[in-house]
């Protein structure tokens, strides 16, 4: 069975406790770290690849390039919010999913159910490329930045990244040399179109 | 399992048999280990709060590190530990993985060997890398720290650290998912399969070694770089 890590990022100490005490009973966790400061979780940042994470939005204002960062190269963490009220779209997206603290604690059970679900399959299912990962994985395999390829698939860079971790989901495989190869396995790209 | 004085060595050993790495990179394989953890170290010397940090990280257990247990004797003994893991991967782990997979793509000769091949060439010589930062330049530092010998010149940095180690287990675990998932291998699997083990056994030690590095070494540095301003 997977062993999921839990990492609770929120300043308020009668919350975190709250949230740490609940969801250790859910038996769901393999582990659980509680913080209460970005700076702290990013210098302890945990080297488990199945992760949920939860975390308070204002702890990440003015630092949402590295938030986004963090969570972009972890391909299997989940991130839910914690909200007290009601935030700005623009921070809200950064986040897979959120939780009111005023909504029954019956709710974050659920939600982080549903993470783990999507993570389960994005495992251990084989899944298929779609066409459009198909191809932003060929100019990934040629060398080109997510920059490069945006600009010739007329994509913003953040939806190019969002392909490139759903393609990572799916294969398993998360660095550029072995996605390469993984795209030389299936007749994507031939060798001599790679710069190895 | 989180390990105590009282435990008997055999029995955490035959509980998470990787731990035979820890007592290897100590260099205490010879020593009797029908002991308790505490009449082990007694007779080889060791400082059991060393040990147990060591033993409990690779249990992968979260340790506390407590600054004041740490005399620079122990120091000493934890960048032997670590240069020892180093000769581990450096000699014996990376060529032996070298050498099969060299024999795999002779006998295989697919494109995706090839390139699995030359991945690791690179993995390789980024880890090489890393390592030599560590035993030419931070390894020195540390020890002029310790010793008020001349100030070395360093750019030592943990999050250049952190980064390196990600890296490293990120393109190792790739080679892994590569093997196991979409590399075929036709009559030669055994061959496959003795990669992938060493690549488990590999990928433990490594993993550990990160961590004591980053929970208990960076921290230590940062402590001595404290007392010596």
């Amino acid at each position: 069975m997977t062993k999921y890590s839990l990492v609770i990022v929120e300043p308020s100490e009668l919350i975190n406790f709250a949230i740490k005490e609940h969801l250790k009973k859910t038996s769901l966790f393999a582990s659980i770290s509680t913080f209460f400061e970005w700076e702290a979780f990013v210098q302890n940042t945990t080297r488990h690849s199945n992760s949920i994470l939860i975390i308070n939005p204002l702890l990440i204002v003015n630092k949402e390039k590295e938030f986004e960062k963090l969570t972009q190269k972890q391909v299997y963490l989940s991130t839910i919010a914690i909200l007290y009220h009601h935030l700005p779209d623009a921070i809200i997206r950064l986040f897979g999913d959120v939780f009111y603290i005023h909504e029954p604690i019956s709710k974050l059970t659920q939600k982080i159910n549903q993470c783990l679900n999507e993570q389960k399959s994005n495992v251990n299912t084989k899944q298929i490329l779609s066409e459009r990962e198909k191809e932003i994985l060929k100019y990934l395999a040629k060398g080109l930045s997510v920059k490069e390829i945006g600009e010739k698939l007329f994509l913003s860079p953040h939806t190019v990244l969002s392909h490139r971790k759903n393609i990572s989901a799916k294969t398993g495989i998360k660095t550029i040399a072995g996605l390469t190869v993984y795209a030389v396995s299936i007749n994507l790209v031939s060798i001599d179109e790679i710069d190895t | 399992m989180f390990v105590q004085p009282s435990d008997s060595l055999i029995r955490i050993i035959d509980k998470n048999p990787f731990l035979i790495l820890a007592i290897e990179h100590l260099k205490k394989m010879d020593y009797p280990k029908n002991l308790s953890i505490e009449d082990f170290c007694k007779q080889c010397s060791l400082p059991v709060h060393v040990f147990l940090s060591l033993v409990n990280i690779y249990n992968r257990n979260e340790v506390k590190l407590n600054f004041n247990e740490w005399n620079n004797e122990h120091i000493i003994i934890l960048i032997d530990f670590l240069a020892h893991s180093h000769n581990y991967y450096k000699k014996e782990k990376y060529p032996l993985i070298n050498d099969l997979l060299h024999e795999l793509d002779i006998k295989i000769k697919t494109k995706e060997v090839k390139l699995l091949k030359k991945f690791f060439d690179n993995y390789i010589a980024e880890v090489i890398e890393h390592l030599d930062y560590e035993e030419n330049t931070v390894f020195p530092y540390v020890k002029g720290l310790l010793f008020h010998t001349a100030p070395i010149d360093t750019n030592f940095s943990s999050a250049v650290y952190q980064e390196h180690h990600n890296d490293i287990e990120e393109k190792l675990s790739d080679l892994k998912t590569l093997l196991l998932h979409h590399v075929k291998f036709g009559n030669e699997s055994y061959l496959a399969r003795q990669i992938i083990f060493h690549l488990y056994e590999l990928e433990y030690d490594l993993q550990a070694h990160s961590t004591i590095e980053e929970k208990l070494f960076i921290p230590l540095i940062q402590q001595l770089e404290k007392n010596n301003t």
